[in-house]
């Protein structure tokens, strides 16, 4: 087995008086699809977000690549955020007085590429989400699916090593939310890009190869395949 | 097909009458069946062993034999609860049965839940792997099963979370 | 980044505009509030300088047979049914009187120099002609407004001793770099005694900054939701603190340039209409280009800054579906912009009394002025 890609380890967070996480370790393989799985309130937006570098850890270490992450500095954690993970979360997360192209493109705009450059990789991006015929359209004027397969171009357009997704189906209706998934897993397997996902949908556990279950705040079971 | 488990079930606690145990399984088995389902089930697990009859009452006739559970009987019993039923669409009311009949007898229910939640979402990560890249017709015909797949998952994990009020409720 | 942060200021839709006007308008207002107040008083020192220079002229006194200097008697002549008109009665003693400012020469007995109005209206004949001959005309240097009526008989001296024995004599006028500044209050002219009347100017400005303070909260809350999800949003897609700070620095300087060009064009236009009003000279009302220049660029680095504040503490949120509401003002900071307003307010009561407080008190009141800004661009992050 090769060395994971993203790690977590004795992850502790509080907030305020409560307890988000009591001590959850993780390991992520390079390429694989993992769901993190639990009732409301159990902890895994907040595992997920310390595991992308978004939350520092009250305690515990997150190290991607081998490298420690959690106490990076906001800049350079900004950094890994558009170059080397994507974000595909329920809603909010697209800029509103962007057309979907531009909000595609931008963490390469971000990261100084080019603008033509940036633009023809987000144009390829958006064909292959199927978007490319309401490029030119503010997220305003997209359907709830239409807007998350532009933030789903727009997590994997700079070749992440991950993509987080925290309950990418959650505004969507079940039709639109089988087509999404199916995107992002067809994608994330053919960049072998690993995906943590988390939600509370069984059909959208599914598309992982294993899952982590919560139970407030700590790791219950691992079920995986053989 | 979930008869003679019940029936264990019930003598594993202690051992009953014919009466009693037709009652009881009703009631485990989410629906009625019949006096000589009972009785013949009752034969088939004392020649295989699992049960046999306790010292005699005075009474009259039949009714006023009571069973008692084997060793092998509770041994079968336990197996049969801690092993996940095979993961098929509508599992009609055999969750409920092996989750009443564990809680009344004091064993983990909350491992078998989540040994079968397991076994089940194994499965649906079977049927789901198939829809990725593949044709429609497909991805449709594995959705099927998924979506019951998903309805049995949310009794288990409805139930799971409901599991002490439960527990008390069947062990009165 | 620049150029990405210009976009997002431009691409905002109804919204941002509406938020854009409002901040906009808010600085712009503001801009010519601070330009047309000072420039006021200031025009209105220097005007009131200049009258007071001429009806009792700094050095004057009293006088023998052996002197040489010009007598002078200035006198309000009022008829009714007329405007009144300054006359100035003047007359020679000894051999080389003093010219005075705005004449080409002392007016010879019997002759008259009069103000270009006055001169206009004997023309047109609404006024009475004055005694004696009109042989020049006044310049400036001896009027307050343009359109003033002021006219400087000459007298012999006989005479004027015998009208008028309190008269005094000028022994000389000081020199003048143009005709707006006397020279006498103050060495460089430029600022006449305006240090006198600027307390009262900074109360009249923070009084009125009021309403812009309700229209840069009004611009921050429209838009504000949108706002924050974009700020959000920018985060996730990798922008570091620094560049978020750019952006919206960007954005609020935007909006703060828009704010001075308004607030200059409509300084520019407000001193037109005071010139053609014929209130005011035009010298009277220009300002030292730099203080000017100041205040003009004061607009956008202030709402630059604020923006730029206010992502210190966005930039450490967690992540989270965007707020309904924006918070409103902490409490702290409103505590802070109560201190530098009492601050100021104490200046102003204590510049009441003149002489040795003043200055002091001039600084009290600077400092709490300052105080205000600062409160201001402390707390903008809330309202902005």
């Amino acid at each position: 087995m090769s060395a994971p890609v993203i790690t977590g380890h004795g992850l502790v967070k509080h907030f305020g008086p409560t307890a988000a996480l009591r001590g959850v370790s993780i390991d992520i393989q390079p390429g694989e699809v993992v769901a993190v799985v639990g009732a409301s309130g159990s902890g895994k937006s907040t595992l997920l977000l310390c595991l992308a570098g978004v939350l520092r850890p009250d305690e515990g270490e997150v190290h991607f690549r081998g490298t420690r992450i959690d106490d990076a500095s906001e800049a350079e954690r900004s950094r890994l955020r558009r170059s080397d993970f994507g974000f595909v979360f329920q809603f909010g997360q697209l800029v509103p007085e962007l057309p979907a192209i531009e909000n595609i493109a931008l963490p390469l705009l971000l990261d100084g590429v080019s603008r033509r450059e940036a633009m023809t990789r987000a144009a390829e991006w958006s064909g292959r989400l199927g978007v490319d015929d309401v490029g030119a359209k503010v997220p305003g004027e997209l359907s709830a699916g239409q807007q998350q397969r532009v933030a789903i171009a727009r997590a994997l357009i700079t070749g992440p090593s991950v993509v987080f997704a925290d309950e990418p189906t959650g505004a969507l209706d079940s039709l639109a939310g089988e087509e999404v998934m199916l995107l992002l897993a067809g994608l994330a397997r053919a960049e072998a890009t690993a995906v943590v996902i988390v939600t509370h949908e069984s059909r959208v556990a599914a598309y992982a190869s294993r899952e982590v279950l919560l139970r407030d705040g700590a790791v219950v079971t691992r079920a995986g395949v053989a | 097909m979930s008869v003679p488990y019940a029936l264990l079930g019930i003598l594993e606690r202690g051992p009953a009458h014919g009466y009693e145990l037709k009652q009881e399984s009703d009631a485990v088995l989410g629906s009625p069946v019949q006096f000589g389902q009972i009785y013949s089930t009752l034969g088939r697990l004392e020649k295989a062993g699992r049960i046999r009859l306790a010292a005699e009452e005075p009474g009259l006739g039949p009714d006023r034999k009571r069973y008692e559970i084997t060793a092998d009987g509770v041994e079968e019993f336990r197996r049969w609860l801690a092993e996940p039923v095979a993961p098929e669409p509508r599992l009609q009311a055999t969750l409920f049965t092996k989750t009443v009949l564990a809680l009344q007898s004091g064993l983990p229910a909350d491992e078998y839940l989540d040994a079968q939640r397991a076994a089940h979402l194994g499965r649906m990560r079977e049927l789901t792997a198939r829809k990725v890249d593949a044709d429609i017709s497909t991805a449709l015909l594995a959705d099927y099963a998924l979506f019951h797949l998903e309805a049995d998952l949310r009794w288990i994990d409805q139930t799971r979370a409901r599991l002490e009020t439960l527990r008390q409720e069947v062990t009165r | 980044m620049i150029r990405l942060g210009l976009r997002l200021a431009g691409r905002g839709g109804h919204g941002a505009l509406a938020r854009l006007a409002l901040m906009a308008g808010a600085i712009g207002v503001g801009i010519a509030l601070v330009l047309v107040l000072v420039g006021g008083t200031v025009g209105s020192l220097r005007r009131s300088e200049r009258t007071n220079e001429r009806n009792v002229p700094s050095q004057q006194g009293g006088y023998s047979a052996a002197d040489e200097g010009l007598l002078w008697a200035p006198q309000e002549l009022q008829a009714p049914r007329t405007p009144t008109v300054t006359n100035i009665a003047v007359a020679a003693l000894g051999a080389d009187p003093p010219v005075p400012p705005g004449t080409s020469g002392i007016p010879a007995p019997g002759t008259v120099l009069v103000s270009a109005e006055l001169r206009r209206r004997i023309e047109a004949g609404t006024i009475e002609p004055p005694p004696g001959r009109v042989a020049g005309t006044l310049g400036p240097e001896m009027l307050g407004r343009p359109d003033d009526l002021v006219m400087m008989t000459g007298w012999e001296l006989a005479a004027l001793r015998a009208a008028d024995p309190q008269a005094q004599m000028v022994a000389s006028f000081p020199e003048r770099d143009d005709f707006t500044n006397t020279g006498v209050l103050l060495e460089n002219g430029d600022w006449p005694s305006a240090l006198i009347g600027l307390p009262f100017v900074l109360l009249g400005i923070s009084i009125l900054l009021l309403p812009v303070l309700v229209l840069v909260g009004a611009g921050a809350r429209v838009g504000a939701r949108r706002r924050e999800q974009r700020l959000a949003a920018l985060r996730l897609a990798g922008a570091t603190p620094h560049e978020m700070r750019v952006l919206t620095a960007v954005e609020g300087a935007v909006a703060g340039l828009a704010g001075s060009a308004v607030g200059v064009v409509a300084v520019v236009a407000l001193r037109q209409v005071a010139i053609e009003q014929d209130a005011f000279f035009f010298a009277d009302l220009t300002l030292p280009l730099l203080w000017v220049g100041l205040v003009v660029v004061m607009g956008p680095l202030l709402a630059a800054a604020s923006a730029a504040l206010a992502m210190g503490r966005v930039a450490t949120k967690p992540l989270g579906p965007a707020r309904e509401v924006p918070e409103p003002v902490g409490r702290r900071r409103w505590s802070v912009l109560a201190v530098a307003w009492v601050v100021f307010l104490i200046g102003i009561v204590a510049t009441g009394n003149d002489g040795l407080d003043g200055a002091i008190a001039a600084w009290i009141v600077a400092i709490g002025f300052l105080g205000i800004v600062v409160g201001l661009i402390v707390a903008g992050p809330r309202l902005v």
